[in-house]
């Protein structure tokens, strides 16, 4: 009952905080903007009809008095649910099963691809709090063996972690061990590390894409979708670190920049998540202008990504994070959970483009 | 509960007890018929309906495997040695419900579905039959070029010599032997147009280079595939091989599998030598004790690299690190093993015919929380 309680109140300081002072959360000060008591009742509004707070409100400008459909925009747990359905309802030849751990768990990701053919970069072995496997000797080792490296630049990764949590760059050198860029020891690794991890070696990203922010590999995030017709293009956008971050997740405080996909370029404005920042023109580190900056190998990329899709054919659609390196597209890894909310902010197509391409049409959604 | 689910339910139950009567009579009608060891001394016909009636009432399922685990012997035989089918399914899925960290994942698919096991293995470097393409009955890709194209290229690709295989096929189900020679397609050695083949492939399928089998395994069975079950599983986080049979293909067919009348024979795990015993499923035939088509005596054969299979099934096993215990079938090629098949679904039956420690060396594996629930159980 206390739990409750406890619940019931922080939702209730959520809203409170998401209600509060408008005009200082907007993403368009420059735009007429609705009443507070407008975006009172809108807001509840949507607690009503999805049981819960929409955290985008700002974000999607809804607080526009002009230029936003709110019934364009799909709302999370409905993208779950439906996501859910139509991968159950893929199958392959007349058999069920069950293939989103091929996406959810980076070893099996990376090994499927490799064997594939595909980009990805190397993972040479796994670790826990004990061990570590080198895949090319097949040898169980104790982890203080990882000293015994002369160099190592590599990134672990907690198999099945999501977004930036569980993911930790390392660096041997000369016999020190360097953990998230500082001098660490391998007790402090093996105190950091949570479960079962792989072991991947760091790519070096393009220098057009270094110009944009040199300290994360910025990589963008190409949705594809089985549709009627064959594997289709549902959206793009490229994701960039910001403030001295090495990791270019929204989540983590990074920008977001949709992409036009007909000239490779971007567009004029990049997002950052609410409570990060607001709107911006131009990378707020190293002042690079947004509008027109071309990504290098877009196409190739995007011709990769549907055709590694046709060999996910049990899942319905995937949100592809692609690094962009001098060699090319590298897959980086695949989410079953794309992040609609993160690709609605620049694109407010999606619901239509996720709708049209499902197995079958749930028209109430649409409502 | 609605009246429509009360009504099914008493429709299952009815139709439970029929077909567990049924079985019960057949029992009691023609014992002898039904028995692998007819030389030695068996129980009477009443023993035989109370055992079958005591093991339907403990487990709730009928025993179809009572004669092949030789119940029927008058000699010391404690069933409750045996796991029943239903109790080790519910085990199995208990013990599979895998978590990493704090997260979860099915990894079934990774053994059920032959293009993607086949992948795996490719890029951990375990041998295993080459994928060639993917298929379905319009279109084939193929993965050397990564083209996909009409399903008539085939006829382009000259000397092909493959399996079709239905992506989550079971057993020999959907497996299709194919050849092209000058253009022309030949299904099963008999010459087939591609509108034929398309008539008769699964809807999804893999295409995956033919093997052939070391000279020694020819001598058993040369017509088939002649494959290696041998079930691993994790116990105390370390993989251990548990127990293996030897399939053997008869009468010319293609196919090993017990459930299409091969016979299988217990390996000894130290030495690789085959048992004096051959058995084949229920209503497939008895006990034999050399093959009915090479003359082979089974007694002693020896299994080539069988020490290499057990080392490589037990690494790969590390891999798939989301299931608990996992029923390879491996192929002994000219060269050495070769993974063919990861099987989730390992026939408890079959092992158990040959192994009556099986139930313990299960359940000894079994992470604490599970055995602890099983013995307050018990």
């Amino acid at each position: 009952m206390s739990m409750l309680l406890k619940r019931l109140s922080d939702r209730i300081s959520s809203l409170r905080d998401h209600l509060r002072s408008p005009e200082s959360q907007t993403y368009y000060p420059q735009e007429k903007r609705k009443s507070n008591f407008v975006i009172w009742i809108e807001n509840l509004w949507w607690i009503l009809k999805y049981h819960r707070i929409n955290h985008y409100y700002y974000v999607y400008g809804f607080d526009r008095k002009t230029g936003v459909n709110k019934s364009d925009y799909l709302e999370e747990s409905v993208f779950c649910r439906l996501r859910d359905e139509s991968n159950r309802i893929m199958w392959a030849g007349g058999h069920k099963t069950s293939y989103p751990c091929l996406l959810r768990d980076k070893f099996l990701f990376g090994q499927y691809l490799k064997a594939l053919g595909f980009p990805t970069p190397a993972i040479l072995g796994f670790c826990d709090k004990n061990s570590v496997i080198w895949l090319d000797t097949r040898q169980v080792e104790p982890l203080e063996n990882l000293m015994k490296q002369n160099s190592l630049d590599v990134f672990v990764k907690e198999l099945l972690g999501e977004g930036a949590d569980g993911v930790y760059p390392l660096k041997i050198e000369q016999g020190k061990l360097y953990l998230n860029n500082k001098q660490a020891t391998i007790k402090e690794f093996k105190e950091t590390i949570k479960d079962k991890c792989i072991i991947q070696k760091r790519i070096s990203q393009h220098p057009q894409m270094n110009k944009l922010y040199p300290h994360s590999v910025n990589t963008v995030r190409l949705v594809t979708a089985r549709s009627r017709e064959g594997i289709v293009m549902l959206s793009a956008l490229l994701r960039l670190g910001a403030n001295g971050n090495q990791c270019d997740n929204w989540a983590a405080g990074g920008i977001t920049v949709g992409i036009d996909l007909e000239t490779s370029r971007l567009s004029e404005k990049g997002m950052f998540k609410p409570g990060f920042g607001r709107r911006v023109f131009r990378h707020p580190d190293t002042g690079v202008e947004f509008k027109n900056f071309e990504i290098p190998y877009l196409s190739k990329a995007i011709n990769m990504a549907k055709e590694l899709h046709s060999f996910f054919y049990g899942i319905h659609s995937v949100g592809w994070d692609v690094a962009i390196t001098n060699d090319g597209p590298v897959f980086i890894e695949g989410n079953e959970n794309w992040d609609t909310q993160m690709m609605q902010v620049l694109d407010s197509n999606i619901k239509k483009k996720f709708l049209a391409a499902l197995p079958v049409q749930k028209s109430r959604v649409l409502n | 509960m609605e009246t429509r689910e009360k009504k099914t339910i008493v429709i299952e139950l009815i139709d439970r007890f029929q077909t567990a009567a049924k079985f019960l009579c057949g029992h009691l009608g023609n014992p002898q018929s039904c028995t692998y060891y007819p030389q030695e001394e068996r129980k009477s016909r009443l023993a035989i309906y109370l055992d079958n009636l005591r093991w339907i009432l403990k487990y709730h399922e009928i025993n179809h495997f009572y004669y092949l685990y030789g119940f029927d012997r008058k000699i010391d035989i404690n069933q409750n040695d045996y796991i029943a089918t239903g109790e080790f399914f519910e085990l199995r899925e208990k013990v599979n419900k895998a978590w990493i960290g704090n997260r979860k994942a099915a990894y079934f698919c990774l053994l059920q579905d032959k293009f993607l096991f086949g992948q795996y293995l490719k890029a951990l470097g375990f041998p295993t039959p080459v994928n060639l393409a993917i298929c379905d009955r319009e279109t084939i890709t193929w993965l050397d070029s990564q083209e996909t194209e009409p399903l008539e290229s085939l006829l382009e690709r000259d000397k092909l010599d493959v399996f079709i295989k239905e992506l989550l096929g079971e057993s020999s189900r959907g497996i299709y032997p194919l050849k092209t020679e000058d253009g022309k397609l030949f299904v099963d050695d008999k010459e087939v147009t591609v509108e034929e083949l398309k008539k008769i492939i699964p809807e999804m399928s893999v295409v995956q280079q033919r093997l052939y089998q070391h000279p020694q395994m020819c001598k058993l069975h040369p017509n088939s595939l002649n494959t290696i079950r041998i079930v691993t599983l994790f116990s105390d986080n370390e993989v251990v091989p548990m127990s293996a049979v030897m399939r053997v293909g008869v009468k010319g067919r293609q196919f090993d599998n017990w459930a299409a009348g091969g016979i299988s024979l217990a390996i000894d795990l130290t030495t690789g030598r085959l048992s004096r015993k051959g058995i084949c499923k229920p209503g497939l035939g008895g006990i034999v004790e050399q093959h009915p088509d090479t003359g082979i005596i089974f007694e002693g054969f020896e299994i080539p690299n069988f020490a290499q299979v057990v080392q490589m099934v037990c690494a790969l096993h590390g891999f798939f690190y989301g299931i608990h215990s996992v029923g390879w079938d491996v192929a002994i090629a000219k060269e050495g093993p070769v993974v063919v098949e990861g099987n989730n679904l390992w026939e408890v039956s079959i092992m158990q015919a040959h192994d009556s420690n099986i139930k313990n060396k299960f359940i000894a594996s079994l992470p604490d929380e599970i055995r602890l629930k099983i013995r307050r159980t018990v």
